[in-house]
This record gives structure tokens, C-alpha cells and sequence, in this order.
């Protein structure tokens, strides 16, 4: 299912998700009674949360996961803007020559 | 013509020198607005969470025999009719931005106005339950906690309508394009929609059903 706080596709599913659930939390009330019903219910709010904690960690992002091999494949927009500004410096400096001192 | 920046040694770019350095939010992975309406969901939740906490609380440590209190009959039917509505809306929004990604406005605009006439029916019917429900919120425990639950999601609906009301003029403005930045103004209130319907479902059945 993925990250339910990336866009309002994600969210939409999520909601078809949480509606399927709700269902079963109103059959197994019927069957094994309200106190059960009320536990599993809670049982599955944790769970939603930890994939949402999980998606608000990735989503946030920090210096240290860009830099992880296990984020490389994704797309960020801080590394990209440290190589945009990298090839900017090493570009221009090729125009002006070295840098005085040197 | 001479570029004007500073030179700087080969190789130590990132370490020697900012020259142009990235946008402040840039560490995030989505875009500001998304990310702060999201922020602003999860405060919402904790606040929902409270609630939800007293409720419970006075449901299974409370009142475990007596939940709703004798001769409380709550309109469960009405309920369940208003939650088809909400959920109804949910599919009608996401259908707007389906409409506008693939640069349909005019299903842009069915889809938002759909929405919103779904969001204030469901209004509607929660102002006219709370007429005719028989009690009152200073009637014990059960009539407070039921007020506070179903008032303060009914005060987010109010709120998703007017941020639909705004995406709605703006839609018949001609806002808003098949570009993410330029839908954001109907993706933003639709994740904020789609929490106030999933809020609801939650509602529904810890209230009406279980």
C-alpha cells in the first residue's frame, strides 16, 4: 500500500482501506461482542500508524538517510540541488581559471 | 562577460563553498504545502485522539454494562446514511483531481461542486439528528461525549466546505492545471477530506455500531 501521506491518491486509498476495516470491526462486533470488536479496532489504528510514522520518517527526510545507499534510488531534491550547484561552481570556474592563491 | 561569483578550488564544492545553496525545505521529500497540511492532519489526530480517549474511557472502565445509557436510542439507520454520503464525497473529490490531471475541467468542476453539495447534506442531517436525538449534551456522561465526538468532527466538516467552497470559485475561475503545482489548491483540501471522512468512519462505528 505504501506511504498514506504522500498525496491524495495515497490518502484516497487509504480511506477504501480504513472503510474495509471498519467493516470488519462492525461484523466481528456482532459476532464476538463490542469489547472485542473495540480492541480490534484499536489494534488496527496502530497498525495504520505505524505506516504512518514509517511514511513521515521518509518523508522528511534528513542529511544522514541522503546519504544512505538505501535512499539512493529515490529521488532527492537536496542531493540534486548540491550537484546542480557543484557543476555550477566546477563550470565556472573552468571559465575563470584557477581560484587566486592557488 | 565576466561571471561575478567567486572561484572555488576544485573538488571541495560542498565543502568550501555555497554558491547558490538548495531551498530551505528541500530536505523534505514533498512539496511544502502537502507536507504542511499533513502536519496540521497529525495535530488533528492527536486532538481526535483525546477525544477518543474519553470516550472509551467512559464506555469500557466507566459504564462497561450500561453503553449508551437506558432509554437512549441512537438513529443508527440516519448514521449509516450519512456515512454513504460522506464517503460518497471522498470518491467525488478524488474524482475532481483525476478530472484535473487529465486536464478535464469540467469534470474539475462537477467533481468539486458534487463534493461540496455531499459535505453540506451530510451537515444537514448531523444538525437535524442533533434535533431530534431526544437528548441533550448535559445529559450524563453519554450525551457530553457524544456532543464532543460528533460536534468536532461535524466543526471539521464545516471547515473541509469552506476550503471546498475556495477550490470550487477558484475552479470556476479557471484555476488550476494538470501540473501537480497547479492543482494544489484541489489536492490539499482533498487530503484534508479525506481525513475528515476516514475521522467519520471511525466515529461511525465507535459510536453508532460496536
Amino acid at each position: 500500500m505504501g506511504n498514506p501521506l504522500t498525496s491524495e491518491v495515497a490518502a484516497f486509498r487509504w480511506l477504501v482501506v480504513i472503510l474495509i476495516g471498519a467493516a470488519s470491526v462492525a461484523l466481528l462486533s456482532r459476532i464476538f461482542g463490542s469489547i472485542f470488536a473495540i480492541w480490534y479496532g484499536l489494534a488496527l489504528i496502530f497498525i495504520l500508524i505505524g505506516f504512518i510514522a514509517k511514511g513521515m520518517v521518509y518523508m522528511l527526510g534528513s542529511p544522514e538517510s541522503d546519504s544512505t545507499s538505501e535512499d539512493e534510488s529515490e529521488s532527492d531534491s537536496t542531493s540534486e540541488n548540491v550537484d546542480e550547484v557543484s557543476e555550477r561552481v566546477e563550470a565556472e570556474s573552468d571559465v575563470d581559471g584557477p581560484p587566486p592563491g592557488r | 562577460m565576466e561571471s561575478a561569483s567567486i572561484p572555488v578550488p576544485h573538488g571541495h564544492a560542498e565543502e568550501d563553498h555555497h554558491h547558490g545553496p538548495p531551498e530551505a525545505h528541500q530536505s523534505a521529500r514533498i512539496d511544502r504545502s502537502i507536507l504542511g497540511i499533513l502536519l496540521f492532519i497529525l495535530s488533528e489526530v492527536m486532538l481526535f485522539a483525546a477525544f477518543f480517549a474519553a470516550y472509551f474511557f467512559l464506555r469500557v472502565v466507566v459504564n462497561p454494562d450500561t453503553w449508551p445509557p437506558e432509554g437512549i436510542h441512537l438513529p443508527v439507520l440516519i448514521a449509516f446514511i450519512n456515512t454513504v454520503v460522506l464517503v460518497s464525497s471522498s470518491f467525488t473529490v478524488h474524482y475532481a483531481l483525476e478530472a484535473i490531471k487529465h486536464d478535464n475541467r469540467r469534470g474539475l468542476k462537477l467533481g468539486l461542486g458534487l463534493t461540496w453539495l455531499l459535505g453540506a447534506t451530510f451537515l444537514f442531517i448531523q444538525i437535524n439528528e442533533y434535533l431530534h436525538v431526544g437528548f441533550s449534551a448535559r445529559d450524563g456522561a453519554f450525551g457530553s461525549i457524544f456532543y464532543s465526538l460528533t460536534g468536532l468532527h461535524g466543526a471539521h466538516v464545516f471547515v473541509g466546505l469552506l476550503l471546498l467552497t475556495f477550490a470550487n470559485i477558484r475552479a470556476w475561475r479557471g484555476h488550476f492545471g494538470p501540473e501537480q503545482k497547479n492543482h494544489l489548491g484541489v489536492e490539499v483540501p482533498g487530503i484534508y477530506w479525506h481525513f475528515v471522512d476516514i475521522m467519520w468512519i471511525i466515529v461511525f462505528v465507535a459510536v453508532y455500531v460496536v
